[in-house]
């Protein structure tokens, strides 16, 4: 079965103010139709700006190289402007800013449908059929009301159905239970597996919340700094995790006491260290790790990791 | 949104009442004897404490100020303003001599502003720190800073007696209109443009419109629909108070172009301590500014849906 995204040897660099600053290191990354992949790590460990890369939506002045290949074919510019909304959306991670606060709900919705030219009476239908799917209360309410009338719980969903009108064939979700309550994060998640599973659509699912991950996902990749440091089976997260940046994160969930072992701040750019990454807080740092950047090591089926412990 | 309309055309008509006051009182800053004024004007320049002391009771300049104020009420709501001092005629009747005039010029004039604004703020924003950005800033910079009445007169050196292209003053064609709209919207230009362009560039970072490109809406749609009502918010609140100063402004550029509107008829009366007229011109251009503040405040509400339901009071 071929690849539905393949990301090979993806690099990013910001430029702040005339400084680079690398994002993303050399990611290379593979997603099968219908497989849903979980991206965990850290702020500031290049999720995010590996979910813009794929979507073209890296802000001005990002220098990117290497490939992303969706179905086959590579993605430029053109291609990404008909891909988006159709074959690929992007849930965003702002829930509260990410409504056009001027707009109401119907006519924002309306603007997905405009290209399916159906008449007037029939889109607003559709658009209730949406709400009804993402199970919100009285969906016939929210078409008129506006953003800052709904609660951010409300708003997410609404973003769900808004991603998922055109049943796109991969869905990025990017921290979709970012600032919500603990009881409206665990509907969210529930709402995006069942949605997403029923369609058989690939999913790729941004989070810092291993065990979300771990609830929705096949796959999980681990990023530390700009790299994929473990690729691993979901299933075998919890107990066969072997890099020691993911030992440090299950470590630190919270019912074991949120303790953070040796995992601290790091250096204040990963271009300044030469070796791996992670050497400068690693607590099983060997010393070649600080000379040389070791690869991805595959140790099981579907289980890669960069360490040179490992090895 | 019913209940924020009743709000601002009540607030509207409070500040209605509250003018009429002020215009009234307009009387007593002009230096001298009211009544000894109207005498003047009624018999000629040698009156006598006989003929001040029958308009004084007659005008009923002898009683007290509530009293009085009173009195120019009820005239006012029969449309009465009185007679201006200098030619006798209803000060009703000029000023409706002159409004049309002044709202033309007003009118074209802020056209005018908002077709060289609007286009110079959005390229600037789209095209930053490119050599099209610096020139529309550049240009609102200098917008900003001229004085109207100075650009006037170098509009007037370079159009008429230079180039010969357009008259120095008068009313009546359009080339007549060119130059003092051009004069009087300046400032509002450069306001409007720079503001502009700062707000679409805020908005442009916002994270709805990074969220609608990925539900792949279009890069005209998100300029033009998406981000530009957003950005218009602040620019229109501007717009509104502009709108005061490009009232006020008509008094100097209709002076300078010999513009037969309202802003001269103004000037005119002062000059001639005519004040039935002053209060008259005043009080009409008091009450188009508040009209004025209304309708930009209903369009906020329009762009603004939190405005229309914050209805806290």
């Amino acid at each position: 079965m071929s690849a539905l995204l393949q990301i090979e040897r993806l690099s990013v660099t910001y430029n702040l103010n005339g400084r680079a600053l690398p994002a993303l290191q050399e990611v290379d990354l593979c997603l099968a139709p219908g497989e849903k992949l979980g991206l965990v790590g850290e702020s500031g460990a290049g999720k995010t700006t590996l979910a813009s890369a794929v979507m073209g939506l890296l802000p001005r002045g990002a220098t990117v190289k290497g490939a992303i290949l969706f179905k086959g074919q590579t993605l430029s510019s053109p291609l990404l402007a008909r891909l988006r909304g159709r074959e690929m959306v992007l849930i965003p991670q702002n829930v509260y800013n990410s409504l056009n606060p001027v707009f109401s709900i119907g006519q924002q919705m309306e603007d997905l449908l405009v290209k399916a030219q159906l008449p007037r009476q029939k889109r607003q239908q559709l658009i209730l059929e949406l709400l009804g799917k993402v199970r919100l209360p009285r969906p016939q309410e929210l078409p008129g009301s506006y953003p800052h009338q709904l609660s951010g719980g409300m708003k997410q969903r609404i973003l769900l159905a808004m991603g998922l009108s055109r049943s796109p064939s991969l869905v990025l979700a990017d921290e979709p239970t970012k600032g919500l309550d603990p009881v409206r994060r665990m509907g969210i998640l529930r709402l995006v597996k069942e949605l997403v599973s029923r369609n058989g659509q690939s999913l790729i699912l941004i989070t810092h919340d291993l065990k979300a991950a771990v609830y929705l996902c096949d796959t999980v990749a681990l990023m530390y700094r700009g790299e994929l440091v473990e690729i691993i089976p979901a299933s075998c997260l919890l107990t066969a995790g072997l890099h020691p940046y993911t030992r440090a994160l299950l470590a630190a969930a919270p019912e074991r006491g949120l303790a953070i072992p040796a995992c601290g701040e790091g250096p204040p750019s990963p271009a300044a260290v030469q070796g791996c990454p992670y050497s400068l807080v690693c607590p099983i740092c060997l010393p070649a790790c600080r000379k040389k950047k070791p690869p991805l090591f595959s140790v099981g089926p579907g289980h890669m990791v960069r360490c040179g412990k490992v090895a | 949104m019913g209940s924020y309309l009743l709000r601002r055309t009540l607030a509207a008509f409070v500040s209605l009442v509250g003018v009429t006051f002020i215009t009234f009182l307009l009387i007593f800053l002009v230096p001298g004897d009211p009544a000894e004024m109207v005498a003047e004007a009624r018999f000629g320049h040698a009156v006598g404490n006989r003929e001040v002391e029958l308009v004084r009771v007659r005008e009923g300049f002898d009683q007290a100020i509530p009293i009085q104020y009173w009195r120019w009420m009820k005239h006012l709501l029969s449309l009465d303003l009185g007679h201006s001092l200098i030619n006798r005629r209803p000060v009703v009747e000029l000023i409706r001599s002159r409004l049309p005039a002044t709202v033309l010029l007003a009118c074209s004039s802020l056209l005018l502003s908002l077709a060289i604004a609007l286009p110079a703020g959005l390229v600037a924003a789209l095209r930053k720190d490119t050599w099209l950005d610096t020139a529309a800033r550049l240009f609102a910079l200098l917008g900003v800073s001229i004085p109207g009445f100075w650009l006037s007169y170098l509009l007037i050196m370079l159009f008429s007696l230079e180039l010969k292209l357009l008259p120095v003053s008068g009313y009546g064609g359009l080339k007549n209109l060119i130059m003092p709209s051009l004069a009087l919207g300046l400032g509002m230009t450069g306001l409007v443009a720079r503001l502009l362009r700062a707000s679409l560039l805020e908005v442009w970072e916002q994270d709805y419109l990074r969220a609608a490109r990925a539900n792949g809406i279009g890069e005209r749609k998100i300029l033009f629909k998406y981000a530009l009502k957003n950005a218009m918010i602040p620019v229109v609140t501007v717009i509104g108070l502009q709108l005061g100063t490009l009232l006020s402004g008509t008094v100097i550029i209709e002076s300078i172009f010999g513009w037969p509107g309202l802003g001269k008829l103004l000037l005119d009366g002062i000059f001639n301590r005519d004040f039935p007229l002053v209060q008259g011109c005043v009080l009409v251009v008091a009450c188009c500014f508040i009209v004025i503040n209304v309708l930009v405040d209903l369009l906020y509400a329009w762009l603004d849906p939190r405005i229309r339901w914050s209805t806290g009071g």
